[in-house]
């Protein structure tokens, strides 16, 4: 059996650092929505 | 229906008529799709290495990046025109049908598409010391079947990004990936017509344009009026 | 009444969104310590149960782009565009997935990083396809405009794939691969296949928790927009 372990363990590592990525960047944009609502509501 | 004066086809002749006279009478953008072909040949010319490479192999992927460059600069044109003095309200409240203003700038584009191949063929040949002679008509057949579906989905896209911030990048960008099965099928073909196979091997590659060619024809004829406004 | 996403968002946890983590995790430790590594190809083969339910969700994902953006030429529900909008968007993160995991077991397996094998190469043109389609979706301000160019597009990205498909198998037998190992021929046992099921599950399960995590960014962004034109034209 091949000692290829590391590629598996990259592979996966890579997968949830993409997953949490894009989850994170969503929120960020969602946050920055919410930050121009309270802008404008405060603007009011 | 009825009442519209021109029927689908008539009108779509109307239309390439009138793109085509543009084109003829001011020829800028028929004159810099020609000049870019020629200079992306001689261009690849110096790129190559004729000691390492055989010109037999590099010149299907020269002829078929050139010709696709080439194309998106005619079909970016072919709504550019239409959006000064807001030429395009004029042609969506004329009494034709909506899929013929589709065919007819189509069509106008494949006598653009296939005018500037028309010279950009036999300089290839020349700057590439390539024996065309036996096989031009099998190389036209391929190169009119790739002309069509390249103008099909092209045109389309043109119409959709010539309303969009940065038209000119975003139309290769669009429409690049969809001729992928154009470019491979083509260059394929051409490659193994320059090597002396006969037209029969290439068969399989025939079909699938052709086949590419009658579905985006229909698609993008009836997707086309969808792409305006109401 | 436009308050009503942002208090949803205030609401704080999102219960299916919890699940989908859960089943992702659940997946994640069934491949790592209780399935066994595969007698040929090693634990690189394990990649595998990444790899394909990451295109298995980038099909998903595109397919209802497509019919989502054709039911929106006729309803004009502006819903089904936020839906055609998100499910692109997350089926370009699953497709990177895919492209990051396929070397990653090419490279140990095939000997190469990258080979034009059909399959790769189809995806490699989807990750295109849909970054442009992104792309357009982002140079249009109109909203109704938008949503008609990406319907159209993103349904002629549906009738395109077949083709693109086709062009690049037949050219890949022109080319054979360096296929050290081929996974069509190889008979999973059950331990593997169970697995492979559970992570198609979650990847599926994280898969609509994102694009309701991302229709939610968009309906709050259009609520805002839809605020701020209110407010110019008194």
């Amino acid at each position: 059996m091949p000692d290829n372990a590391i590629y598996y363990q990259v592979a996966y590592g890579a997968i949830i650092a993409l997953f949490v990525g894009y989850a994170f960047s969503i929120r960020l944009r969602r946050q920055a929505i919410a930050r121009k609502r309270r802008d404008a509501e405060r603007a009011r | 229906m009825n009442t519209a004066p021109p029927g689908l086809l008539a009108a779509a002749w109307l239309i390439a008529r009138k793109d085509l006279a543009i084109e003829f009478r001011t020829r800028s953008a028929f004159l810099s799709a020609l000049v870019l072909s020629l200079l992306s040949l001689v261009i690849f010319y110096f790129a190559w290495d004729p000691t390492a490479v055989a010109a037999l192999d590099v010149a299907p992927g020269i002829l078929w990046v050139t010709f696709t460059f080439s194309g998106l600069l005619g079909l970016h044109r072919s709504f550019g025109v239409e959006a000064q003095e807001r030429a395009m309200d004029a042609l969506l409240v004329a009494p034709v049908p909506r899929e013929s203003i589709f065919l007819g700038k189509a069509f106008a584009n494949l006598v653009f598409v296939l005018g500037v191949q028309l010279v950009a063929l036999p300089a290839l040949a020349l700057f590439y010391n390539l024996p065309f002679g036996t096989v031009v008509s099998s190389l036209a057949l391929v190169m009119v079947l790739a002309a069509i579906g390249l103008v099909c989905v092209g045109t389309l896209f043109a119409g959709i990004t010539a309303n969009t911030r940065m038209a000119e990048l975003l139309l290769p960008v669009l429409a690049l990936p969809f001729f992928v099965p154009i470019v491979l099928p083509a260059a394929t073909a051409t490659a193994r017509l320059l090597a002396g196979r006969p037209l029969a091997e290439s068969m399989a590659w025939l079909r699938i344009l052709l086949a590419f060619d009658l579905v985006f024809l229909y698609a993008c004829t009836i997707a086309f009026p969808f792409t305006l406004e109401d | 009444m436009t308050s009503t996403p942002s208090a949803r968002a205030r609401a704080g946890i999102d219960w299916f969104a919890l699940v989908a983590i859960v089943a992702m995790g659940a997946a994640f430790v069934r491949a790592i310590v209780f399935t066994p590594p595969d007698r040929l190809q090693g634990f690189a083969q394990k990649i595998f149960y990444v790899h394909l339910p990451s295109a298995w969700v980038a099909f998903l994902a595109f397919g209802l782009t497509a019919i989502a953006g054709g039911v929106w030429l006729f309803l004009k529900d502006p819903r089904l565009d936020r839906f055609a909008e998100s499910s692109a968007e997350v089926g370009v993160i699953f497709t990177t997935g895919v492209l990051i995991s396929g070397p990653l077991w090419g490279k140990p397996i095939w000997g190469a990083w990258w080979v034009w094998d059909a399959r790769l190469t189809l995806t490699l043109f989807l990750w295109f396809l849909y970054l442009g389609y992104l792309v357009l979706r982002s140079a249009v301000d109109d909203r109704e405009a938008r949503a008609r160019y990406s319907a159209v597009v993103g349904i002629l990205g549906a009738l395109l794939i077949p083709f693109i498909h086709l062009s690049v198998y037949i050219f890949r037998t022109q080319h054979p691969t360096p296929i050290v190992a081929n996974p069509t021929g190889i008979q999973m046992p059950g331990v593997m296949i169970t697995t492979l099921f559970l992570a198609l599950g979650a990847f599926t399960l994280l898969y609509v928790a994102l694009v309701r995590a991302r229709m939610r960014l968009a309906s709050e962004r259009d609520a805002l927009l839809d605020q701020a034109a209110a407010e110019s034209t008194p």
